[in-house]
């Protein structure tokens, strides 16, 4: 099992490493404010 | 008649269709309730634009437009999020899951056919449940934020967190690209959506089409591995 993961184990470039863990933080966080906007739209709130 | 409310729409449902056939075509290769599940939702995505694009060329049809509303407002993001949830969940809370949005899309089916409605008396751009149903009382409409925040958090929250542990973990750069872009392709229909609930026209099928074309290039990339990937000795 261990030497399968170690078989897949990819080394990213530089450039994803920078800029892949804002993107995919940045993204959780819009899914949280779209999830909150739907639901004050869609709710009927505004 | 418009590019925006008319053409755009007819090409989101093309690409949704090619979309839903490369998924099937997956599906009966590796086999995966996801890839079930995703390539429905991707032909509900392609009768939901059809639809629109139908209306923008012919007008109002009250079957059309219940079609589009069960379809393309209702039913879509649910289908495509419980596919990521069958490829991340327990395999329990996915049977159970399924069952529900099964049953719950079966009695909105006939909810939505069996309500009473009629062509707006103003004037329609592009379809729109906000004129049509009534703002009191229950209608098909008050549904759609259950089905769609559901969906969303489904398939984009999914996207998202297959994204970061494939990242963490360091593997299969392909797929954190892919569930990047999926991820983002699944967030414009659910901002045209809301952005479309708030009255601004166009919003709804411009996401639509880019979110359409965003989870196809996902898709591809996601299940493509990419030549930079070295692997380690």
């Amino acid at each position: 099992m261990d030497s399968k993961k170690e078989k897949n184990k990819t080394v990213f470039p530089k450039i994803y490493e920078k800029i892949l863990p804002v993107i995919i933080v940045l993204m959780a966080l819009t899914v949280i404010l779209v999830m909150v906007f739907a639901a004050i739209v869609g709710l009927g709130i505004i | 008649m418009s590019f925006v409310n008319t053409y755009l729409p007819l090409l989101s449902s093309i690409v949704s269709f090619v979309f839903a056939f490369f998924v099937f075509k997956r599906y009966k290769a590796r086999k995966g309730n996801h890839l079930l599940l995703w390539g429905i939702g991707m032909i509900f995505y392609g009768i939901g634009g059809l639809m629109e694009g139908l209306f923008g060329l012919y007008g109002w049809n009250t079957l059309g437009f219940k079609l589009w509303y069960l379809f393309g407002a209702i039913l879509v993001a649910a289908w495509l999020g419980q596919g990521t949830i069958y490829l991340l969940a327990k395999e329990k809370t996915a049977k159970i899951s399924m069952i529900i949005l099964l049953i719950l899309s079966i009695l909105v089916a006939f909810y939505v056919f069996s309500f009473d409605i009629s062509q707006p008396a103003v004037a329609m751009e592009e379809l729109s449940g906000k004129l049509v149903y009534p703002d009191t009382g229950f209608s098909p409409r008050k549904t759609t934020p259950f089905f769609n925040i559901y969906g969303t958090l489904g398939l984009v929250g999914g996207a998202v967190y297959s994204a970061w542990i494939f990242f963490r973990k360091r593997v299969f750069l392909h797929r954190v690209l892919g569930n990047v872009l999926i991820a983002l392709g699944g967030l414009f229909p659910a901002f045209g959506g809301s952005f479309s609930r708030l009255g601004i026209d166009g919003a709804l099928y411009i996401s639509e089409f880019i979110g359409a074309v965003l989870m196809f290039i996902g898709f591809w990339r996601a299940t493509t591995p990419m030549d930079t990937e070295k692997k380690e000795a």
